[in-house]
């Protein structure tokens, strides 16, 4: 899957090829540091124009795949740090809310916060503080007492028994509709 | 049971929280990758984190519009180079200064969004009539905008909307005319047709020629008559079974055929199509029946015809027509 640099002169084609295989996991993995569909494209976008500015200069064996993930990881870091200068400024922003999300899953969302409440005490808090405060796994152990492999163990908890309540149920109903 | 239980639960948290290293994320990328049932789980845990919270939620935007864009961006970087070595090798050193510059410009680090100049068409209520720079024609209804680049007519031509819009694009076979909407692709030659985008679908309405829907690798024709609809939440091309009623595009082309419907439906898409008011002074005219074509007709020409067909009074006064009578036949 992985491509490699060699010291080819249709360096386009491979940049395009590149973009091609790993747009969309480096988009998805962009939106999760940036929770922002755009700004996560944009920071894609500039690691490709800066690979395309480095095409030359990279290693022949180097993994063109690590390089992106980690020019990614890199400038999402410099976006949120750049986000918090402009934050303490302006005060307060207010959380950007997508209509369409609001309508289409009001119902599937109420259906979720109740599995959430019934998780236990810790995994309940801990979750909270990471998907609604959107603090981070260290200020979570720290916050908490814990250690922050305790916080990784709980996060995987919440995940896994919310997948399993909202889609094993949902599977036996459709079953239950199907053959019944 | 399943595989559902030997899933990477610890390490998609770490993923969805931010918190992935890019080997993290490249460990996940390749669990996801390895086999089919993994991208259904996957699918599912991103269902849970996503509607556990109101914010924005994730959306894969089309892998060819971006490409696209980023080739836009590429484009003028190889020229500037060449230049500046075949330079540089006549005048020797001075130049330095201006690679310098050029490095500097491309290695900022906020050298991101509007590199590209955007040319952008916004309404708000009213409806927009407007002519591209390659004649093409576009009317934007209300609450729509579109962006296209400076130049757009060069090479390929690529739009950007959201909202609802109608084209009548100008045949160039060597520059295909793309409307990108939500994450789908409409990609034509030359004919005409409509967009409509709502929270739900994207529906591309032809009235003449074809054009193609597509998102990622999959696409659909659809033909003149037809109705292309991409279901948003399913991810999902299709065609709509029956023809579509063309007075939904009245408000673009100015084409009515009126089929025994209330005068109030009627007047209401004449209000769209021309920008006017209708006030009815006898409410109980609204539901006066008729039916009726118009081609592109003046206003006055159809409130003369409305008031002939249902012996009612037409007082045309600047953009406000007021309907009076005493009743339609009955």
């Amino acid at each position: 899957m992985d491509i490699h640099f060699s010291r080819a002169k249709d360096q386009e084609r491979l940049v395009e090829a590149s973009f091609q295989t790993y747009f969309e996991g480096l988009h998805r993995y962009a939106f999760t540091i940036l929770k922002d569909n755009d700004e996560a494209k944009d920071a894609v976008q500039a690691v490709f124009l800066k690979l395309w500015e480095k095409r030359n200069e990279l290693d022949a064996q180097q993994s063109v795949k690590s390089y992106l993930y980690t020019a990614v990881y890199h400038y999402c870091l410099n976006v949120k740090r750049h986000e918090k200068v402009k934050d303490n400024y302006l005060a307060q922003r207010t959380p950007v809310y997508e209509h369409r999300n609001e309508l289409v899953s009001k119902e599937t969302h109420r259906r979720i916060m109740e599995h959430i409440d019934s998780l236990s005490p810790q995994c309940r808090l801990i979750f909270s503080k990471s998907r609604f405060e959107g603090r981070k796994y260290a200020e979570i152990a720290a916050d908490l007492g814990l250690s922050v492999k305790t916080v990784e163990v709980q996060m995987g908890k919440a995940l896994k028994i919310l997948r399993a309540k909202l889609f094993d149920i949902m599977m036996m109903i459709l079953f239950a509709w199907l053959f019944l | 049971m399943s595989t559902a239980e030997h899933l990477p639960y610890e390490l998609l948290g770490k993923y969805f929280s931010g918190e992935a290293s890019p080997e993290e994320a490249m460990a996940v990328e390749d669990w996801i990758q390895a086999h089919r049932d993994h991208r259904k789980l996957y699918d599912q845990v991103a269902a849970v984190w996503d509607d556990a919270s109101l914010q924005q939620r994730y959306q894969l935007p089309d892998r060819a519009t971006a490409l696209e864009e980023l080739k836009a961006r590429l484009a003028p970087a190889p020229v500037t180079r060449k230049k500046t070595v075949i330079r540089w090798m006549m005048t020797g050193i001075e130049l330095l200064g201006g690679v310098a510059v050029i490095l500097f410009f491309l290695f900022r680090p906020h050298h991101t969004p509007k590199t590209l100049a955007l040319v952008s068409r916004q309404t708000e209520t009213a409806i927009r009539r407007d002519t591209l720079p390659d004649q093409s024609i576009v009317v934007l209804n209300s609450h729509t905008s579109l962006q296209y680049a400076t130049g757009f007519q060069d090479t390929a031509r690529w739009v950007k909307l959201s909202g609802e819009a109608w084209f009548d694009v100008t045949s160039q076979p060597d520059k295909p005319f793309i409307v990108a909407v939500g994450d789908i692709r409409v990609q034509v030659l030359g004919t005409s047709f409509n967009i409509r985008e709502s929270d739900t679908a994207i529906a591309v309405m032809v009235k003449t020629g074809a054009v193609s829907m597509s998102r990622g690798d999959s696409s659909i024709q659809v033909k003149a008559g037809q109705e292309g609809i991409y279901d948003i939440s399913r991810k999902q091309l299709g065609l709509n079974g029956s023809t579509f009623n063309s007075n939904q595009l009245g408000y673009a082309t100015r084409m009515f055929s009126f089929e025994n419907i209330t005068l109030k439906d009627i007047t209401t898409q004449l209000e769209k199509a021309y920008g006017i008011r209708v006030i009815f002074e006898n409410k109980a005219l609204e539901n006066c029946m008729m039916s009726s074509s118009f081609e592109n007709k003046p206003i006055t020409y159809i409130f003369e015809v409305i008031s002939v067909t249902l012996n009612v009074t037409c007082r045309i006064d600047k953009d406000q027509v007021y309907i009076s009578g005493t009743g339609c036949g009955g």
